[in-house]
């Protein structure tokens, strides 16, 4: 009888042994998705420039688009961008934190950006759908523009 | 998924307890049982992590192994130290904590004079430690960084099954082993840093974990054995 319980537990030992391999997935970005929408229908955007704050550089230069993707420092909790279109300028302020993981040995350590959320905007409500930047995510802010 | 290993866990430790219960009722001949009270504590060490220790530049650590009888249950009690600095990809990891473990063997040998033991028991762990982590890392349009982020004061517990034997060599001399099937790890300390090991557990992204110790005990009996 008690052979029958050794065989049992010592099967689902080996069984769940197996489980939980790591995947060198990198998912890892520190770009952030914003999309522009007017009601249910896509919006496009000719930008004249958008701007990041810390940055010298200028992004969607003359460019129509319905979606940007931004980047934020690693070193700071806080960004700004600033978008020129349309005759407008409109901007966008948010917040993140940063997490370490280590996925293993091979993959290395890398930097998430979390809990993304909206400080200020001068845009009408803008949603934040996804709070964490992932290759992975679609879209991580959402902003109505008539 | 860890929802549905706990309770697959739990059915199948139920099982094996009901089991057990089911043999004590079929053995009313069973000597042992007339033991209620301890007749001695073994003390031990894990013979694997010292050789680790020796073996490995990147890994420190050893383990204090205690048990006692109570008929055929052992409750046990483990301490242990582990410190580990190891290189990955892109910078290196280290930690350096403390373990506990506390839990109950059942003997399924019986009525062995030199009380030998094969074994089925469970833990609970818990531990403290401190994690560091130092990398390179890119950020687009950012330039190229280096962090050190750490995790100090990191809380830990994990459940365990085991299985294992106990065997006398020479007078109080004892040698065994104990084979761990490590589950539920929880950690609770800095949010901003997800932990990649636990010491005494291990590696966090798996979910469940083997372990295994050989280890070498010396009983000190409260009476003199016959």
């Amino acid at each position: 009888m008690p052979l029958k319980f050794v065989r049992f537990i010592s099967l689902f030992i080996f069984l769940t042994g197996c489980l939980g391999q790591p995947d060198c997935l990198i998912t890892s970005t520190n770009l952030v998705k914003i999309s522009f929408k007017n009601g249910n229908s896509v919006r496009v955007i000719a930008f004249d420039e958008i701007t990041v704050s810390g940055l010298d550089k200028i992004y969607y230069q003359d460019v129509a688009v319905s979606s940007v993707q931004l980047p934020v420092n690693p070193e700071a909790s806080e960004m700004t961008f600033t978008f020129k279109f349309e005759g407008r300028e409109e901007t966008l302020t948010i917040g993140y934190e940063t997490s370490v993981q280590i996925i293993s040995v091979d993959c290395g350590a890398f930097t998430n950006y979390v809990n993304l959320s909206v400080i200020s905007s001068t845009f009408v409500d803008p949603q934040v759908l996804v709070n964490q930047l992932s290759t992975n995510a679609t879209v991580n802010i959402q902003i109505s523009i008539d | 998924m860890q929802l549905l290993i706990f309770r697959y866990l739990l059915i199948s430790w139920l099982l094996v307890s009901l089991g057990i219960e089911s043999l004590a009722q079929d053995l009313p001949s069973d000597s042992t049982r007339k033991f209620i009270r301890p007749t001695g504590i073994r003390l031990g060490t894990d013979v694997i992590r010292l050789g680790q220790t020796i073996a490995k530049s990147s890994f420190s650590g050893w383990e204090l192994n205690a048990d006692t009888d109570l008929g055929r249950y052992y409750p046990t009690f483990d301490y242990g130290h582990w410190k580990r600095d190891t290189p990955i990809e892109n910078g290196t990891y280290s930690n350096d904590g403390r373990y506990i473990r506390l839990g109950v063997d059942y003997n399924f040998l019986k009525n062995d004079p030199d009380r030998n033991m094969f074994f089925i028991g469970f833990r609970y762990g818990r531990s403290i430690f401190d994690e560091q982590v130092i990398y390179d890392y890119s950020a687009i349009d950012f330039g190229d960084y280096q962090k050190d982020a750490t995790n100090n004061n990191a809380k830990a517990g994990w459940m365990e099954l085991t299985t294992g034997l106990r065997v006398k060599i020479w007078k109080q001399f004892w040698m065994g082993y104990t084979a761990r099937l490590k589950f539920l790890p929880s950690v609770s300390g800095d949010d901003g840093f997800d932990t990649y090991e636990i010491p005494g557990f291990g590696l966090t992204y798996k979910n469940t974990y083997w372990g295994f110790n050989y280890q070498v005990f010396w009983r000190f009996p409260f009476k003199s054995d016959k």
